[in-house]
C-alpha cells in the first residue's frame, strides 16, 4: 500500500508549511491515481534524503521543493503523461536544470549561513567578552605584556640535548623539557622539494624537518587568573583534542609552559599551507612538509605580547631540543606571519600571527624581522594596505629591505620592477605546481590548512 | 466440491467454451479493486475514463438436492454448487430464495472476517469472487482487496483473514495487495481534498474508520457493529427474520420521520445505536492518538457502505459528531457518490497506483 512505514513518523518529516505546500501542489493534479502517485513519490523521495538535510530549517524547504520538482517531472514528462495545472514551460526548464538549481541555491544558502555565522560569532563573542568583563573583573596580572618584558637569553644554546626518559605519558629531555605525548599522532611522512637558490634543479628530500614555524593558536581563552583555573584547563584540554583530531601543529605550548606533541616530528602536520621561506642554500614552499609547527596557546594581536614567561621558557627549551635533534639552522626558525602568503593574489602576510612581537632575543634566535622575506625577494610577492593596517601601520624592516633589493635587481637587469615581479611570480607558479603535483600524487589531496 | 455451471453463467464453468473463456480473461487484464464485504462483494474495474462496478451478495443458502430443484434453479439462472448431497445457492440468488422461503441466508464472512463457523466459507468466497472477476489473463494481474481495521474484540484474527484472502487471490493468479476499507473510501471520495479526511465504511459486519492525511493513514479502527447487527437486533425484537428486515430496509428506510410501524421504529432505534457507537469510537481514537498532525483546515468526513443508505442517516451522523467534543475540527459530513461501490473504487485507485 502507499505507505508501509510509520504514518506519524512520515508526516513528522514535513513541517506544517511544507505539508500545506504538498497539499497545494497535489490540488493541481486532476487525476486521482497520479495525485496519489505524486504525494507518495514526494514523501518517499524526501524521506530518502539525508536526515541532516531534512532537519535544517531552510535546507529542508529547498530539498522538499527539489524532490517535488523531480516528482512533477517524472509524472508529466514520462510514459505516465500526467497532467498538472501549472505553467509547464517554466516548469520544464526548472525540471531540466534542477540539479544546477539545487547546487546554486545550496551554495547561496551555505555562503549566507557562513557570512551570518561569522558575523554572529563576532558579535556574540564581543558581547560575551564585555559581559564577562563586567561580571568578573580581570585581575591586573593579566597576560598582556609589552614585548620587551622578556629578558634576552643569557647563555648560548647547549651543544647537545638528549632524551632522558620516555614513558606512556611523555618524554623528559636533558634540558628539563617535559613533552606530553598522550595526544600524539604519527602523521604522514615528510617528503618535500628543496629549491637550490643557485637555480639548480629541485632536490626531493624527506625524513627530518629543516626548520620551525612558530604560531599563535588564536583560540578561545579564559583570563589567566586564579578565579578561572577550571576554565583555563578545560579550554586547553578541548583545544588539544580538536588539534589532535585534525593533526594541526606538531607541538603546542599551553599558558603554563607545558609542551604537548600533537604530531610526531617525522610526520606532517597542518600548520603552514601556503608559505615560503629560504635559508642560505635552499628555498622551501608550503612548509607543512619541511618545517615543524610549534604553536603558543595564545591570541596574538599586533603590538601586544600575549604569551607568558612560562611559555617563553618552554619554547626556548623546545627549540633547543628540536634544533639539536634535527640539526636545524637558526635561519630556519621563523614565525608564521613572516612565511604565510596568499598564493593566488601573490601577497605576503596572509596569516599575520607573530608578524611582529616574536621574542627572538629571549629564545636566543637571530631576529628574522631584519631579513628580507624570500617571498618578495625571490618570488616577487608584495603586500597590501590591509596587512599594514593589521600590523598597526608598520611592517617589519625586512620587507623594505626586500623591496629595495628587488628594485635594485630590476635596475641591473634593465627592466621595471613590475616586469621582474611578473617573472618571479611565474617562477613561483612553476615551483608550486611541482610541489602540489607531488603532494597530490602522494596523498590524494593538497594540504593547505592554516 | 463439484461446481455446476448454471446457464449463461460463464465464471462457474469448469470447462468454459473458448468464447466465454476469452471474455472472462480479458476483463481481468487491468487492475481490479475488490471490496470483500460481509454482505456484498464488489469489484471495480477501469472502463474507459470511468469505472465499472459489479457486485454479488456474499451469502448462500443450502437446499436439499433434487432433480426438480436443480431444474428450477437452471431455468431461473440462479448460481449454485452441489455439496455433500445438497445444493448450495449463492450470491444474489440466495437472497431471492431466502425471501421466497422466509428463511435466513448464511454468510461466508462474519463481522468483516472469514466465518470460522461455516465449513463452505472459503470455497464459496472463491466461487463468488471468481464469478465477479474471472481469472487474470496472465499470472500476476494486480488486485487490491479491502480488509477491515482490527476488530475491537479479536484484533489478531485480522492477520489470519488477510493472509487467507491473499492466498486465495494469489492461487487464482492475481498479485494481491490489501487496503484498509476506510482508507479505500478516502481514496474514492476525498480526491479533491488530496486524500485528507475521515473515511467511514458502514458495512454489514463491521464499521471501518480511517483518518488519512495526504493519503497517509494516521489511524484506522473498526467498530464491531454493522448493518447485519441492526437487522438481527430488529429481527429479534419484532419476530421477523434478519433477511426480511434487510429487505424492508432496502425498500427505502427513512430515519428523518418517526414511524408507527414496529419494524421501522426498531430500525430507527438500532441505527441510532450504531451511529452512537461509531461516533464514540471516533472520539476515543482521536483523543488517544499520540501525535495528530496539526491541520490548517477542517477534515471532511465521508460515509460509504450499504448501511449509510437510509434517508436521514448522514444528518443524524453529523449531528452526533457535532455533539462530541473532538480534539480536531471536522468539516462537512457527506455520503459517497455511490456508497455501495466506494470501497471497491478506492481499492481500484490503490491498484492503479501500485500498477
Amino acid at each position: 500500500m502507499p505507505s508501509p512505514r510509520s504514518p506519524l513518523a512520515l508526516l513528522g518529516l514535513l513541517n506544517r508549511r511544507l505539508r500545506a505546500r504538498l497539499d497545494s501542489l497535489s490540488s493541481r493534479i486532476p487525476d486521482p491515481v497520479h495525485k496519489l502517485w505524486f504525494i507518495n513519490r514526494t514523501l518517499e523521495g524526501f524521506e530518502a534524503k539525508p536526515e541532516g538535510l531534512r532537519r535544517l530549517p531552510i535546507v529542508r524547504s529547498i530539498v522538499f521543493h527539489y524532490v517535488a520538482l523531480e516528482a512533477i517531472g517524472e509524472l508529466v514528462w514520462s510514459p505516465r503523461q500526467g497532467k498538472i495545472f501549472l505553467p509547464t514551460s517554466p516548469l520544464r526548464v526548472a525540471y531540466r536544470l534542477r540539479h544546477a538549481l539545487l547546487l546554486v541555491v545550496m551554495l547561496a544558502v551555505g555562503f549566507t549561513g557562513y557570512v551570518a555565522g561569522n558575523y554572529g560569532y563576532g558579535v556574540g563573542r564581543q558581547g560575551a567578552d564585555w559581559l564577562f568583563s563586567q561580571l568578573i573583573p580581570v585581575p591586573a596580572v593579566a597576560s598582556n605584556m609589552p614585548p620587551t618584558s622578556f629578558a634576552p637569553r643569557a647563555s648560548p644554546p647547549p651543544q647537545n640535548v638528549w632524551l632522558v626518559r620516555a614513558d606512556d605519558d611523555g618524554e623528559l629531555w636533558s634540558n628539563g623539557l617535559r613533552v606530553v605525548t598522550t595526544f600524539e599522532k604519527p602523521g604522514p611522512p615528510r617528503i618535500y622539494f628543496a629549491f637550490p637558490r643557485d637555480g639548480s634543479p629541485p632536490i626531493p628530500k624527506g625524513g627530518a624537518p629543516v626548520g620551525i614555524v612558530y604560531h599563535a593558536s588564536q583560540s578561545d581563552m579564559a583570563p589567566l587568573a586564579r578565579e578561572f583555573n577550571r576554565n583555563i584547563l578545560s579550554t586547553t584540554h578541548d583545544l588539544l583534542g580538536w588539534l589532535s583530531t585534525r593533526e594541526i601543529y606538531n607541538y603546542i605550548i599551553d599558558r603554563f609552559g607545558q609542551v604537548y606533541r600533537i604530531v610526531s616530528d617525522d610526520g606532517v602536520a597542518v600548520h603552514a599551507g601556503a608559505s615560503i621561506w629560504a635559508d642560505e642554500n635552499y628555498e622551501y614552499l608550503n612548509l607543512n612538509e619541511s618545517f615543524i609547527g610549534v604553536a603558543f596557546e595564545s591570541r596574538w594581536d599586533a603590538g601586544l605580547e600575549v604569551i607568558t614567561p612560562a611559555q617563553v621558557q618552554a619554547a626556548l627549551n623546545l627549540t633547543d631540543v628540536l634544533r639539536s635533534r634535527h640539526n636545524i639552522a637558526d635561519r630556519n626558525c621563523v614565525p608564521h606571519g613572516l612565511v604565510s602568503v596568499n598564493a593566488t593574489k601573490k601577497l605576503i602576510g596572509y596569516h599575520a600571527d607573530w608578524a611582529r612581537g616574536f621574542p627572538f632575543e629571549a629564545l636566543g634566535l637571530e631576529d628574522k624581522y631584519l631579513l628580507p622575506p624570500p617571498s618578495i625577494a625571490a618570488f616577487g610577492f608584495t603586500y597590501d594596505e590591509d596587512l599594514v593596517e593589521r600590523l598597526g601601520g608598520e611592517l617589519w624592516p625586512g620587507v623594505a629591505q626586500a623591496e629595495r633589493e628587488l628594485n635594485a635587481r630590476a635596475r641591473d637587469d634593465g627592466i621595471t620592477p613590475e616586469v621582474l615581479r611578473a617573472r618571479l611570480n611565474l617562477r613561483y607558479q612553476q615551483n608550486i605546481a611541482l610541489v602540489n603535483g607531488s603532494s597530490s600524487k602522494r596523498k590524494g589531496f593538497t594540504r593547505a590548512g592554516r | 466440491m463439484a461446481i455446476r455451471k448454471p446457464r449463461k453463467k460463464a465464471a462457474l464453468t469448469k470447462r468454459p467454451t473458448a468464447t466465454v473463456r476469452k471474455k472472462a480473461s480479458s476483463r481481468s487484464a487491468k487492475p481490479i479493486g475488490l471490496d470483500l464485504g460481509t454482505s456484498t462483494v464488489v469489484a471495480a474495474r477501469p472502463n474507459g475514463r470511468g469505472v465499472s462496478a459489479s457486485s454479488e451478495l456474499n451469502a448462500f443458502i443450502e437446499l436439499p438436492k433434487s432433480r426438480f430443484t436443480e431444474q428450477i434453479l437452471d431455468q431461473n439462472g440462479i448460481d449454485f454448487v452441489r455439496e455433500n448431497g445438497h445444493l448450495v445457492v449463492y450470491g444474489n440468488g440466495a437472497f431471492k430464495f431466502a425471501n421466497m422461503f422466509n428463511t435466513e441466508t448464511r454468510r461466508p464472512m462474519r463481522h468483516g472476517l472469514v466465518n470460522a463457523g461455516e465449513p463452505y466459507a472459503q470455497r464459496l468466497l472463491e466461487v463468488i469472487v471468481e464469478k465477479l472477476i474471472g481469472k487474470p489473463k496472465t499470472k500476476g494481474g494486480l488486485l487490491c482487496f479491502s480488509v477491515p481495521g482490527p476488530p475491537q474484540s479479536t484484533p489478531s484474527s485480522l492477520v489470519y483473514h488477510e493472509a487467507l484472502m491473499k492466498q486465495m487471490l494469489e492461487n487464482m493468479g492475481f498479485e494481491a495487495k490489501s487496503i484498509n476499507e476506510g482508507l479505500a473510501v478516502v481514496f474514492a471520495e476525498l480526491e479533491d481534498q488530496n486524500f485528507s479526511g475521515i473515511g467511514i465504511s458502514l458495512g454489514g459486519g463491521l464499521t471501518n474508520v480511517c483518518l488519512a492525511y495526504l493519503s497517509v493513514p494516521v489511524f484506522t479502527f473498526a467498530v464491531d457493529k454493522g448493518g447485519d447487527d441492526v437487522d438481527e437486533a430488529v429481527g429479534e425484537v419484532t419476530g421477523e427474520t434478519a433477511t426480511r428486515i434487510k429487505a424492508i430496509k432496502e425498500e427505502g428506510l427513512d430515519l428523518r420521520t418517526k414511524s408507527r410501524k414496529k419494524v421501522i421504529g426498531a430500525l430507527q432505534i438500532y441505527y441510532e445505536d450504531l451511529i452512537t457507537n461509531v461516533v464514540d469510537g471516533i472520539a476515543d481514537a482521536l483523543s488517544s492518538a499520540d501525535r495528530m498532525p496539526r491541520l490548517d483546515k477542517p477534515l471532511p468526513v465521508v460515509l460509504g457502505g450499504g448501511s449509510a443508505l437510509p434517508k436521514g442517516f448522514v444528518e443524524r451522523f453529523a449531528k452526533a459528531l457535532e455533539a462530541k467534543k473532538l480534539p480536531i475540527e471536522l468539516g462537512d459530513v457527506t455520503i459517497a457518490r455511490e456508497p455501495l461501490t466506494a470501497t471497491a473504487r478506492g481499492a481500484l485507485i490503490a491498484a492503479q497506483y501500485e500498477n
